[in-house]
């Protein structure tokens, strides 16, 4: 006797909605990655210029003061001692304040791409993932069919060997584009830690600045030592704003 | 007194061209950085291809003090949780994390000598006398150029002496893969001997032969992987040794430029015509960019 048999199933919906274009998603970084570069944004456009100006200022009130002590013979009053230590003081808390707010900036980015490293090759993963479901479900459903029908088990066979053939089919045509998303993926990465790499030397300038200015107020007023460590502090500080500005600026 | 027929001093080469600022030939651009510049996308690369073998791990361990290799992205991680690590006065224990917070040191050192004799003829108001004082101040007293260049070298034979066994491991990896290459040249003998005779034993005795030349041919591709990353390991130390070495040439050579006479250190133009003020001005600069550059890539995962 003729027994009618009949399976159909449809995961397009549910693969491509439920895994495949969100596993896409997650990988278009780019809202996320101006999220995690607000910080940098801020501190370069926003307060940068504030710090530059400050410091400056602080730079030249302390040349201001030596000139002053050096034209009176190296004699210096009460009040110019305490204005020049205040004005280090102020020289050093701008520095830090930088510092600190640049540290801030290279955190934030170094945390986002250091949690979106685990999902290089997330997508090829998903696939696969789901291919072996896919093709788990349809091999117990085969089983099932043909433990159910009393003969023509061969037909059921040929029909989902026939339907396996073509889930490969389709899983191995988009591996091609899956790779180039997984490569554009990893491209914008390096591109984030390339800007983060930005930010090591910036430390060290940031840290000889300070360094050279401590230095500086070592020495007395008359000391041509000291305005050599001031002018190496002035110097390398518009590296560091120019710098920062050419590398981390919106217009870089 | 030096006359402006005088050619400032060529770096590193008679020993009476110590009397220079220049950058000393041991740390020509871009040689201090060759090793390293090439060396780190194939360290990677390899290390990834051997970090399962525990036996890589092991020697590794015994290698490097804190055991552990490190690479970019666990310096991301430790960058995203304090971004202040590679400002700090102890390195960090990785090898990887160690190698950029040295690379960061050279660049400051680099840079402090770059700023320092750009500014330098600022110091040059009063007496010779007085103004050589300074300029020895400068270039070798406390804080001065030779401390600075003391300071790296210090801290790059530091490294070296946590990780003294990088040549020994890559002999050691050479042999294991010379041993490896001969046992899978018999092992293939075997096989095509086993082929032309025509028996159901010895179809058995040929087919073990198959399963042992793919065992060979297992143990061949790790041992090349060990080689490999052994090798850049070795490449690498050998630029640290390079790096030790001309910071040292460098604090040697500003010790003798500050031993010269008062009245020629207080004149600028013995700086310029017999120092070579210009030149080195311009050498640590490009040298200081060079390495900055390097550094900003050294967060790229792969």
């Amino acid at each position: 006797m003729e027994q009618d048999w009949n399976w159909s199933a449809n995961w397009v919906p549910s693969v491509n909605n439920g895994v495949l274009i969100p596993a896409v998603g997650q990988l278009n970084i780019a809202s996320a990655y101006t999220v995690s570069f607000q910080l940098t944004q801020i501190w370069v456009t926003a307060d940068l210029p504030n710090y530059n100006t400050n410091l400056l200022a602080a730079l030249a009130t302390i040349n201001q003061v030596d000139t002053a002590i050096i034209n009176a013979g190296g004699v210096e009053t009460p009040a110019q001692a305490a204005q020049l230590t205040v004005t280090f003081g102020a020289a050093a808390t701008i520095l830090q304040n930088n510092l600190g707010e640049m540290n801030s900036a290279l955190q934030k980015i170094a945390g986002f791409l250091n949690w979106q490293q685990q999902f290089i090759g997330y997508i090829q993963a998903q696939a696969t993932s789901v291919q072996t479901a896919i093709t788990t479900a349809a091999t117990n459903a085969e089983n099932n069919l043909i433990g159910d029908i009393a003969c023509g088990d061969g037909d059921v066979r040929n029909s989902f060997n026939g339907m396996f053939a073509d889930v490969a089919a389709k899983f191995a045509a988009m591996q091609t584009p899956f790779n180039a998303v997984n490569s554009n993926f990893q491209v914008a990465l390096n591109a984030g830690a390339l800007v983060a790499g930005v930010f090591l030397p910036l430390q060290g300038d940031s840290q000889l600045v300070s360094e050279y200015l401590a230095s500086a107020q070592s020495y007395a007023p008359t000391n041509p030592l000291r305005q050599l460590k001031l002018n190496m502090a002035g110097s390398l500080w518009a590296e560091f704003v120019s710098d920062a500005n050419t590398q981390l600026g919106t217009s870089s | 007194m030096p006359t402006k027929n005088k050619k400032a001093a060529r770096p590193g080469g008679s020993a009476s061209s110590n009397l220079t600022l220049r950058i000393p030939k041991e740390m020509a651009v871009p040689g201090i950085c060759r090793g390293a510049l090439t060396g780190w996308p194939q360290l990677l690369d390899a290390m990834n291809a051997v970090m399962e073998d525990p036996e890589f791990l092991t020697s590794f361990g015994q290698s490097f003090a804190s055991g552990q290799p490190g690479g970019p992205q666990q310096l991301l991680a430790s960058l995203g949780a304090g971004p202040e690590g590679l400002m700090k006065a102890a390195p960090p224990p990785d090898l990887y994390g160690r190698f950029v917070w040295l690379a960061v040191r050279v660049y400051q050192a680099a840079r402090t000598f770059s700023v320092t004799l750009t500014h330098l003829p600022v110091i040059f108001k009063g007496t010779p006398g007085q103004i050589g004082a300074v300029a020895s101040e400068v270039l070798a007293g406390p804080g001065g150029l030779s401390t600075t260049a003391g300071n790296v070298a210090g801290w790059a034979a530091d490294f070296l002496a946590d990780f003294p066994n990088a040549g020994a491991d890559l002999d050691a990896a050479q042999q294991a893969h010379q041993a490896a290459a001969v046992a899978l040249e018999k092992q293939t003998a075997a096989c095509e001997e086993k082929d032309v005779v025509g028996s159901i034993h010895a179809h058995a005795v040929a087919t073990a032969a198959v399963a042992g030349m793919s065992s060979r041919l297992d143990v061949f591709e790790a041992s090349a992987g060990k080689v490999t990353a052994f090798a850049v390991l070795a490449n690498m130390t050998m630029a640290v040794q390079s790096l030790a070495l001309a910071w040292k040439v460098t604090k040697e050579q500003m010790e003798t430029v500050a031993q010269s006479k008062r009245e020629d250190l207080g004149q600028l133009s013995f700086f310029q015509e017999r120092l070579g003020l210009e030149e080195a001005t311009s050498e640590w600069g490009g040298f200081a960019n060079t390495v900055k550059s390097y550094i900003q890539r050294l967060l790229v995962t792969r």
